[in-house]
């Protein structure tokens, strides 16, 4: 008996350098991709939104869009039309992997998300891998029939970056029944944005 | 800061050099070099720390020739030659060709090709040389680096050592054909007898010596280290001669810059306009310089290039930041990083950094 337990710990001890490392790490690009036709984040004035937040929803298979966790938001807005090219760098994703990114659009206390349907699920990386590297970003490839939105988002397309293509996602004052969908999904968790 | 540099071009370093290592003996007119790296301890005796490395340095060269006749394949004939047949072809214990060809003149100064195979004036070298040697150009014959070289055949540098490669420190050395795996080689210490023998080791066969794998000159290693203290690393040989010429291919090369010496990003002609390199307007977009930290965190590196203008203007730049230069930052010598390629091949070359 007492053999069969030092040989247990043994083999158990010897899994623990590789369980040191378990953490999944992502470099990621949000928001608009840098090319004509890049999305656009419109605020209710017509100006950029107020900020850009890459997020999931870490209930089951979204159906109860419960568990909103934040990655990163970022406020920076190269043009005054809500072009914003936002990267997140070494993010941990270990409890994001398998999920659906949503980009959060807040203005004026008003929220919104909206995602592209061929957006890859949130995955990662550990060393020695290099980190996944993910693109969430609206590019002119998307229109109307290539998102999904929660919440009052008025999609245009043929109105992102340079007017042409692409689309502009204008944040709008919801209808009290998505208002109340939005919020209650928002409500129910809020992780503090994780970067390591 | 993980690598202590101390290149050093000098009668002292001759003499070391010559202490250090056999081969520089026979060599009298090749700059010799040596130097310190630092393998990096675990910060509590269990959790993985990692040094990414390279050997800035090269064996003797075992012949110097030039070719007599313009290839049109992958065999490269030197008439005044007279090598035992199959001298340059043998094979390390994964497979990889144990000697290469590094072409010293031309226009493909500084390209490093893998022997295969020669007979008594013949060099049959794994790819195919038509079009970058041409009758005239110069070339040396080398033996490549090998895990015993680097940290000596009973494991001289104090790595830890078990009886399998849970318990024992880890070494990566990725695939060159761009697929990022890696093959991963320890020191085993067999204490029963019955685990595989004591010496260098792969992980997924723990009794065929790995002792004699082979590290190229311009490639890196990885060393994940899981036992408290830092490990010094002494590395030494002859300093190129020659300009680096690599091309690599799509998606993951674990590579180093093959000289002794720090480089910036902006120097390390990593991008140019026209090597192939990808330079978009974000990283996404573009080819990516992962530089490795000790704790496993990578930082990301790209060339962007600004098309729109409002994007954070054209150079290196990090990953999640668009608009602050990092040109400047500097690649250690004695380091190695990943290159991930998007394109359908990147011709990386630069010129020697300093004047022989």
């Amino acid at each position: 008996m007492k053999i069969k337990n030092l040989l247990l710990l043994a083999g158990m001890s010897a899994l623990l350098p590789f369980a040191a490392v378990a953490q999944d790490i992502a470099n990621i690009d949000y928001g608009s991709a840098p090319a004509l036709g890049g999305g656009l984040f419109v605020g209710t004035d017509g100006n950029s939104a107020e900020s850009i937040t890459l997020g999931y929803f870490s209930g089951s298979a979204n159906a109860d869009l419960t568990g909103w966790t934040a990655l990163g938001t970022d406020t920076s807005f190269d043009t005054t039309g809500g072009f914003n090219q936002a990267a997140l760098s070494g993010a941990d994703v270990t409890s994001a992997v398998g999920k659906e990114a949503w980009i959060l659009i807040t203005d004026a206390s008003l929220t919104g998300l909206v995602r592209a349907n061929d957006w890859a699920n949130i995955s990662g990386a550990a060393a020695p891998s290099t980190p996944t590297t993910l693109t969430y970003t609206f590019d002119s490839g998307d229109s109307t029939a290539t998102v999904t939105t929660l919440g009052s988002i008025t999609i245009t397309d043929n109105a992102g970056q340079g007017g042409s293509s692409g689309i502009s996602m204008t944040i709008a004052v919801p209808e009290p029944g998505t208002y109340a969908l939005i919020i209650g999904a928002l409500a129910l968790v809020w992780v503090a944005i994780r970067r390591r | 800061m993980y690598y202590q540099p101390h290149v050093l071009l000098s009668p002292l370093a001759l003499l070391l050099a010559a202490l250090l290592t056999a081969n520089a003996q026979n060599v009298s007119t090749t700059p010799v070099g040596y130097q310190s790296i630092t393998i990096n301890g675990s910060p509590d005796g269990s959790t993985a720390s990692f040094t990414a490395l390279s050997v800035g340095f090269q064996k003797a060269s075992e012949y110097s020739g030039s070719a007599t006749a313009t290839p049109s394949s992958a065999v490269l004939t030197d008439s005044s030659a007279s090598f035992t047949a199959s001298a340059y072809s043998t094979l390390d214990a994964a497979g990889n060709s144990a000697y290469y060809v590094e072409i010293t003149s031309g226009t493909s100064a500084g390209l490093i090709l893998d022997i295969v195979a020669n007979t008594s004036n013949t060099i049959t070298t794994g790819s195919d040389l038509t079009g970058l040697v041409t009758s005239g150009d110069t070339f040396a014959i080398k033996a490549h680096t090998t895990l015993a070289d680097i940290f000596g055949t009973s494991n001289a540098t104090g790595l830890k050592s078990g009886g399998n490669a849970s318990s024992s420190d880890l070494i990566y050395v990725m695939s060159t054909d761009g697929n990022g795996t890696y093959s991963t080689y320890y020191y085993q210490t067999d204490s029963l007898g019955f685990l595989g023998g004591t010496g260098w080791r792969v992980v997924g066969d723990n009794s065929t010596d790995m002792s004699n794998v082979v590290v190229a000159p311009d490639d890196g290693l990885i060393v994940s280290r899981t036992a408290s203290g830092d490990l010094p690393l002494v590395v030494s040989g002859n300093v190129k001669e020659v300009k680096h010429k690599r091309d690599l291919p799509a998606g993951y090369s674990l590579v180093a810059y093959p000289f002794p010496v720090d480089v910036t990003l902006a120097d390390s002609n990593i991008y140019t306009a026209s090597n192939g390199y990808v330079s978009g307007g974000s990283g996404s977009t573009s080819d990516l310089v992962y530089v490795l930290s000790s704790d496993g965190s990578f930082a990301t590196y790209y060339r962007q290039t600004d098309a729109l203008g409002f994007l954070g203007g054209d150079g290196w730049r990090s990953f999640g930041d668009t608009n602050t230069s990092r040109d400047s930052q500097v690649i250690p010598a004695g380091s190695s990083l990943i290159i991930f390629h998007r394109g359908s091949g990147l011709s990386w070359s630069d010129e020697l950094p300093y004047t022989l």
